[in-house]
């Protein structure tokens, strides 16, 4: 059986922002490092990855430049704008807040 | 400028697949399969682009998008369909654009006035029309400014005329223009700055200022090329040193748009008793009052005027009207009238479009029901279908617009300033686009949501041919339409034959001066040669006497232009023949007065010998005037048939003596009767008229007659066309008289025609737009039957094979056709006799139910919509039954 979870509704952006944390990338650097440091857990189809992005944009979360990256290709380079960066640190409270509750419902001491 | 994040999305989700594929290679994967992983692990690339772009562009508008690239698609696909909708809608908005380009310049546009709303016109009306818009006396001017305390301020104008010369020399200034002498007090009223320059003041007004005089733009515009030096310049106002002080800003105008300059008032002592009403009086109402409040005011105040001034004011009321009612009133209704045609006009083609529509559906039937069973919401059907309305109307509209410019241009052309109050502002301004713009949209309801409610309720049973029931109910969905634009029609086509059955009626019915090879020019002697001032007469009042010589001159002239080869006779008058004359109280000697103790003035005319011979005007009883008719002579007149019946009732006037009440004027003798003619006032009726020999005037005179008296018109009867004649008679008068060229030469014919030609223009105005309204009914009983023929061709084609005749097949395709348009005509007429109510004001001498515009309009649009069934039944006689049964 498959062990993979779909994601819930934000979590994906939360996973965006957490990733350019560590500095700018492009859209399949961000797909890969979601997919690796989440040690492919997550079930999602890397094509939801542009929407969220998108979104994230348009907040003002993150921005983007064009550039070139290793291999002289074009892309686009993401990065997290201090709105963003706010945003993420708010962001890992609550969710952390959230897992622990919901951990100690799960478990109870 | 920053790039958009939506820029290039699709090149990053490719280079995101490859650079997945790439991966996959450098893992081993074979080609194939790598790109195959890499396009499974991105998932739905289309979703995915469509929720990005969602994410900035509501999905909406990206439906809309679609909606219209797949209707554009549509419309390429049955371009005929596509240009007789397009077409019709254009000439539905462009009739709607163009009249309300014509009722918003003169209805809704601002007055260009500051705060036009508080500012009225104070009328005095005479005790038997309480409603007439009449001038003041001077002395009624200053009694409203100086005892009212509803207004701030108050002021009055008066036309006048004069030339305009930059020196004594200048032959363009010779010809003199429409002006106003207007009291410094009126700026004020009106809350409007010069453009350059000042306003007069208080100081200007009396007769003893110096002579001042403002600019219109356009008159600064075309005689002084828009200098700013003009400012302080020296101009010969009719000989007369004049100094300018201001030129006023683009679009003023006041009181009307012919009005080119304002002088001062320069009222004297003298002029304070004349009992000529030449005064518009125009006040400002205080920030807290009322018309109401006002109107109360102004009616104790005309009590006492009544009271203090009988011989002026007894009997006269004041009414105060809005300036904006004032300008406006007689625009209003006939302007209304059009924009509720053309509104009509608009229905019916939207009921056209929308039987077009209903057509084509038939053949998308299928598709439609198709897509709502592949899961397309009914809603999505609907939305489409609007869509393809709506881009249906725009290019309509956008047509429309253009339609309406060149309608524009045309109606502009014929001059419609004679009829219509500021119509020089009329144009296609912002507020007209915005107009099209709801009328499109409102269109775009009006003929799209029916077929949209009908198409996507289709049945649901993909490649069954939609015949039978479906079909059926859009068919007489389209019959109603049908129907419905026969009877719009038809109202508008009888509103138009009232109206112009009210035209013919106003041509022929009034007999009028023969204008055929009649020139008519005008003389002005110069004031200061001709008239002494003559102080104080026996009231107190400053008077003056004409020099004899004006006379002589002008019958010397006379003389001279009857000599002029090709010259039949020659007439003149001090009123044109067309106007109505001046208005002078008139009593009959020896008759007992009026019940009211009030006679209404008539219309007085001095005119020359020759007059009514020249003008064939023919004189009933008694004699034209003669060379004998002199100062000296017996005083005697001439009174038209309307005074006559008037005054001596059934009995014979020659004899009789009347008094006129005009300076110095002595009691006359009637010597003639002479047919009643028309003039072109707006006045319907005969008015009474009285005529004196022009010889007979009194020299010794009071201010206000000065104008007239030295203004001469001429009419010259010719034997062949009369304007090649021109120069001979330019340089007869010459002969006689230096001082100022002839002006205002034209025919009569043309001079004439004013009232008649606004009738006209209007009228063909109207007509154009009924006659579009009825085109397009045709249009629309065409349609239904041409597209009846087309469906049935199977059917008629088994028929003919079965024998039917050329009668069975013709009753067969018209029975439709023809029963809607009879129902159509039957709710015409009827809504007609509802409708032509509202003509009446507009309508003379035929009412508004007349039988015989009804019986001939209906009876025409019946024949020829009959016409336009019988066009597409006929080509149901030429099916070929073999090539019918094998179409399906």
């Amino acid at each position: 059986m498959d062990d993979r979870v779909d994601l819930l509704q934000g979590t994906l952006d939360l996973l965006i922002l957490r990733t350019l944390q560590l500095g700018p990338a492009h859209g399949h650097a961000i797909a890969k490092a979601i997919r690796q440091s989440s040690e492919d857990v997550f079930l999602v189809e890397e094509g939801s990855l542009y929407p969220a992005l998108h979104r994230l944009l348009k907040r003002k979360w993150i921005a983007f430049e064009k550039g070139t990256s290793e291999n002289n290709r074009k892309a686009k380079f993401y990065r997290l704008t201090p709105k963003g960066r706010k945003q993420l640190s708010l962001e890992t409270s609550k969710w952390e807040r959230l897992t622990q509750a919901v951990a100690r419902v799960l478990r109870p001491v | 400028m920053k790039d958009h994040p939506l820029d290039d999305l699709d090149d990053d989700i490719r280079d995101h697949i490859e650079r997945e594929t790439q991966e996959n290679l450098e893992r081993g994967m074979p080609l194939d399969a790598a790109r195959y992983a890499a396009l499974r692990k991105f998932g739905n690339v289309t979703r995915a682009r469509e929720d990005t772009r969602a994410v900035w562009i509501p999905r909406w508008f990206d439906d809309l998008v679609r909606d219209l690239h797949y209707g554009v698609r549509t419309l390429k696909r049955s371009p005929g369909f596509a240009a007789t909708a397009i077409l019709t809608l254009a000439l539905g908005i462009g009739a709607n654009t163009l009249a309300f380009s014509i009722l918003n310049a003169v209805l809704v546009r601002q007055l260009p006035y500051r705060d036009p709303d508080r500012i009225v016109l104070v009328n005095f009306s005479p005790p038997n029309a309480p409603d007439a818009r009449g001038g003041a006396t001077l002395q009624n001017y200053f009694a409203v400014r100086d005892r009212s305390r509803s207004f701030e301020y108050v002021g009055s104008t008066s036309p006048t005329l004069a030339s305009i010369a930059v020196a004594p020399d200048d032959l363009a200034g010779a010809e003199p223009i429409a002006g106003e002498r207007i009291h410094a007090t009126t700026p004020k009223v009106l809350g409007i700055q010069p453009l350059l320059g000042t306003w007069f003041t208080d100081a200007d007004d009396p007769a003893t200022a110096p002579r001042k005089i403002v600019l219109s733009h356009g008159l600064w515009q075309h005689r002084f090329g828009g200098d700013p030096g003009v400012i302080g310049r020296s101009l010969r106002v009719d000989s007369q040193e004049t100094t300018v002080i201001g030129v006023m800003p683009e679009g003023f105008e006041f009181p009307g748009s012919t009005t080119q300059f304002w002088t001062s008032s320069r009222w004297s002592e003298a002029t304070m008793a004349s009992p000529s009403r030449m005064l518009v009086v125009a006040a400002r109402l205080k920030p807290a009052v009322t018309l109401q409040q006002a109107q109360g005011e102004m009616d104790v105040l005309a009590a006492d005027l009544s009271r203090e001034f009988p011989q002026t004011n007894k009997g006269w009321r004041i009414h105060l009207e809005s300036i904006y009612d004032a300008y406006t009133w007689r625009a209003r209704g006939p302007l209304l009238l059009l924009q509720g045609v053309v509104a009509l006009v608009l229905v019916i083609a939207c009921a056209n479009v929308a039987g077009l529509l209903l057509a084509q559906a038939a053949t998308r039937q299928p598709e439609f029901a198709m897509r709502l069973a592949l899961g397309s919401s009914q809603g999505r059907l609907v939305r489409q279908l609007l869509a393809e309305s709506a881009l249906l109307s725009s290019i309509g509209g956008a047509c429309g617009v253009g339609l309406a410019f060149g309608g524009l241009r045309v109606f502009m052309a014929q001059n419609p300033d004679a009829w219509l109050p500021r119509a020089n502002g009329i144009g296609i301004d912002g507020r007209v686009l915005v107009f099209a713009l709801l009328v499109t949209a409102a269109g775009t309801i009006l003929f799209g949501l029916l077929p949209s409610w009908t198409l996507s309720r289709p049945s649901l049973a993909p490649g069954r041919p939609a015949n039978a029931m479906g079909r059926m109910s859009q068919q007489q969905i389209r019959g109603v339409l049908v129907s419905g634009q026969v009877a719009v029609a038809l109202v508008l086509l009888i509103a138009a034959g009232l109206l112009v059955n009210t035209l013919v009626r106003l041509n022929l019915n009034r007999p009028a001066i023969d204008p055929t090879n009649l020139l008519t020019f005008q003389v002005r002697l110069n004031l200061s040669e001709m008239v002494t001032p003559t102080g104080r007469d026996v009231e107190g009042f400053f008077s003056m006497r004409f020099s004899p010589r004006v006379s002589l001159i002008f019958s010397e002239i006379q003389q001279r232009l009857s000599g002029v080869p090709g010259v039949r006779s020659v007439a003149a008058s001090i009123s044109p023949p067309t106007g109505q004359g001046f208005g002078m109280r008139l009593t009959a000697i020896g008759q007992p007065p009026p019940a009211d103790g009030n006679m209404e003035p008539v219309g007085w005319s001095p005119v020359s010998t020759g007059y009514f011979k020249t003008l064939g005007i023919a004189v009933r009883r008694g004699r034209e005037f003669t060379p004998s008719d002199s100062l000296t002579s017996t005083q005697v007149a001439i009174v038209n048939e309307t005074l006559a019946r008037r005054l001596w009732p059934g009995e014979d006037p020659i004899g009789r003596e009347i008094a006129i009440d005009f300076v110095n004027d002595r009691p006359r003798q009637v010597v003639g009767v002479v047919a009643d003619v028309r003039d072109t006032s707006q006045q319907r009726e005969f008015a009474p008229h009285v005529f004196v020999p022009d010889a007979q005037l009194p020299l010794a005179s009071r201010g206000w007659f000065q104008q007239p008296r030295i203004t001469m018109t001429y009419l010259v009867r010719t034997a062949t066309d009369p304007l090649p004649l021109v120069d001979q008679m330019r340089s007869a008068v010459a002969e006689v008289y230096q001082g100022q060229p002839i002006y205002n030469i034209t025919t009569l014919e043309e001079a004439m025609s004013s009232e008649l030609t606004s009738w006209r223009q209007y009228l063909m105005l109207l007509g154009a737009f009924a006659a579009i309204a009825a085109l397009l009914a045709l249009v629309g009983v065409y349609g239904l039957v041409a597209y009846g023929v087309g469906q049935r061709t199977h059917e008629i084609g088994i028929r003919r094979a079965l024998g039917a005749g050329t009668a069975a097949v013709m009753s067969l395709v018209l029975r439709q056709g023809l029963l809607l348009t009879a129902i159509g005509v039957g709710v015409g007429v009827v809504a007609s006799l509802a409708a032509t109510r509202v003509l009446k004001g507009l309508l003379w001498g035929v009412s508004p139910t007349d039988p015989v515009t009804f019986t001939l309009v209906a009876t025409a649009l019946a024949a020829a919509a009959m016409l336009a069934c019988c066009v597409p039944a006929s080509r149901a006689l030429t099916i070929n039954p073999i090539v019918a049964l094998r179409s399906e």
